[in-house]
């Protein structure tokens, strides 16, 4: 029993989901309007942009790299595919996946890079991030470009059955990276590779070209963002996507992903993606000025590695607690349970 | 014991810029023979090897394998002959379990690149019982929680899962307490049973009279000799290390080179 009580407190999945729930119960608390079904429609919505950057983030993170430049990546996608669609009259799936095209182009240039060109990704994509956002402004001279197309909303805005499409593709595209990581060798060796590199290459693991391909992922994912962001405000403009790659890599990491690569699981991160952006709808219904809400998402993040890092203490802690309460109980009864035996055995 | 080597090495050469790290080494190894490699630090052992294992390109030399000739650009080349290595340190993920660490880059697929995991699965508990590793309980735990010597012992099962013909050992066991030691040398004799070729690094002269059948002694970078354990002392093997002459530059016999008894 205490095992699988510590075990449950280590489990990748359960955490970020029962953090999820408490702020989600906690806005339902504090506020009627948390639970109208149009706001929760909104959260669906606003959740679906970043949870869709978040697997790419996670992706790269398993990989022990960084993409900052996703944000960037969003809105460049956001008013190239307005662009093109408005004024060179692209059929909308068509520019839409040459913008994935694109993305995944990108990512490609980051990975080469960050990978065979060793240069750190934090700085690599720390510079494309400005490179990026700066084509953006290029593009369209700053403006916004409004009212790009009706085609967009029946493919990646309207409704498939009842249900949102930024949510199906969430759940598809979900659904896809839990299976490669899981179940194809590839996935494997982006566990490997973040785990222990030099293993991984002395088992013949191309490190480098695994870790282009994650980058090639996340480029590719950016673009879907920026799609659907395009689509829902049927409008591309150079300023989306601002901070969205740090909710992307907030998400992994309140999902338990480790910033030192090898730990993650790709639906934690959903939970994690949920976790920020219910706290920023409450804190909107609550009225809470912008600049706490940055205040409020910042700490959310410094705290959130901060647990990655104090993990296994933060779980000792917990079970000692635990068994502390269950002594008082038991005082009554006499006990010859050893504690410092207890102690040895909380952590492997 | 056969009686022509699996694995000859011979006048290999390799420098690092103006670092001569190999100069004209012999080096043999047959199946169903433990042949220990030992040297001072920076004698050269693992360079020789990272040689073997295509790591390092050599300067000068011949590679022999099973009698002929071979050329190894990489662990894969080296895989595909039957060479395995087992580095320090550096074999395993932490991250993965025992089945995901054993294929580690050779992971079973079918036609739609799935992974295939029970098959996996059977052969490693197969492996593992083959080598009598018993002490690991369950072969999906991550091998982060595995003791040295259960870790270590993945790591030579690992190598030996594919039909390896050669398994080189880095210090198996420089990291490891006494009881793990021998787990892991019980395995090491195993594996010379079972009619395999393996080559031990140690610094560890008592763990290599324990279970090797000949010695090659490293100094600087050339071959002092190979020795008999059945016709050795410690005593002459720590003065080969120490203060060995190399056969080959200075014409002295007597210190066994290439005559094993």
């Amino acid at each position: 029993m205490r095992e699988r009580f510590a075990d449950a407190l280590r489990s990748q999945v359960v955490g970020p989901f029962l953090i999820m729930l408490a702020v989600a119960t906690a806005m339902a608390l504090s506020t009627d309007r948390f639970l109208l079904s149009q706001n929760l429609k909104n959260v669906g919505l606003q959740v679906a942009i970043v949870a869709i950057v978040a697997i790419g983030a996670t992706i790269v993170i398993l990989t022990a790299q960084i993409d900052l430049s996703s944000g960037s990546l969003v809105a460049l996608t956001s008013v190239l595919l307005a662009d093109i669609v408005k004024n060179a009259g692209l059929s909308v799936p068509l520019a839409a996946l040459l913008m994935i095209l694109m993305g995944a182009g990108l990512g490609l240039v980051n990975g080469f890079f960050s990978s065979y060109g060793r240069i750190p990704s934090f700085i690599f994509t720390l510079g494309t991030l400005a490179i990026f956002r700066g084509l953006a402004f290029q593009q369209t001279g700053g403006t916004p470009i409004f009212s790009v197309s009706p085609q967009l909303d029946p493919i990646f805005y309207g409704e498939l059955g009842g249900l949102p499409l930024p949510f199906v593709y969430v759940v598809v595209l979900y659904a896809l990276a839990w299976a490669f990581l899981i179940y194809t060798p590839r996935g494997r060796q982006i566990y490997a590779v973040g785990g222990n590199e030099s293993a991984a290459r002395l088992s013949g693991i191309n490190v480098n070209r695994v870790r282009t391909e994650a980058f090639v992922i996340a480029g590719a994912l950016s673009a879907v963002g920026g799609i659907l962001l395009t689509a829902r405000l049927d409008s591309g403009s150079p300023n989306y996507g601002q901070g969205l790659e740090l909710m992307a890599i907030a998400s992994a990491v309140i999902g338990g992903a480790s910033l030192f690569g090898g730990q993650g699981n790709i639906f934690a991160t959903l939970f994690g993606a949920f976790t920020i952006v219910i706290v920023q709808n409450g804190l909107n219904l609550h009225a809470v000025p912008s600049a706490w809400q940055n205040i409020t998402l910042g700490a959310i993040i410094a705290v959130a590695v901060g647990v990655d890092m104090w993990r296994g203490e933060f779980a000792r802690l917990l079970v000692r607690l635990w068994r502390r309460g269950r002594a008082a109980q038991d005082e009554a009864r006499p006990t010859t349970s050893t504690s410092a035996e207890d102690d040895v055995q909380s952590r492997p | 014991m056969s009686d022509h080597p699996l694995l000859e090495l011979r006048g290999v050469s390799k420098s690092f810029g103006s670092v001569q790290a190999l100069t004209d080494v012999d080096f043999e190894v047959r199946a169903g023979e433990v042949m220990a490699l030992v040297g001072d630090n920076g004698a050269g052992k693992s360079t020789l090897i990272k040689c073997v294992a295509g790591i390092h390109g050599m300067d000068d030399g011949q590679l022999l394998f099973d009698g002929s000739p071979a050329t190894i650009h990489g662990p894969k080349d080296a895989a595909k002959l039957g060479i395995e290595i087992v580095y320090q340190d550096l074999a395993l993920c932490d991250n993965l379990d025992v089945v995901q660490n054993m294929y580690l880059g050779r992971e079973e697929r079918n036609w739609f690149h799935r992974l295939r995991e029970s098959p996996m699965e059977a052969k490693t508990s197969e492996t593992l019982r083959s080598l009598a590793v018993t002490t690991i309980r369950s072969i999906r735990q991550p091998v982060a929680t595995l003791s040295g010597g259960q870790r270590q012992s993945v790591a030579v099962a690992r190598a030996v899962m594919w039909n390896s013909q050669l398994v080189i050992l880095d210090e198996p066991t420089a990291a490891l307490g006494v009881s793990q030691t021998e787990q892991v040398l019980e395995l090491v004799k195993r594996l010379a049973e079972q009619g395999l070729a393996v080559v031990l690094i140690s610094h560890n002269l008592h763990d290599i009279f324990e279970v090797a059948t000949r010695i090659t002694v490293l100094r600087l970078g050339r071959d002092i000799g190979v020795y008999e354990r059945a016709t050795t002392t410690q005593e002459e093997v720590v003065h080969a290390i120490t203060a060995g002459i190399p056969t080959k530059v200075a014409g002295i016999a007597g210190t066994g080179n290439g005559a094993p008894a």
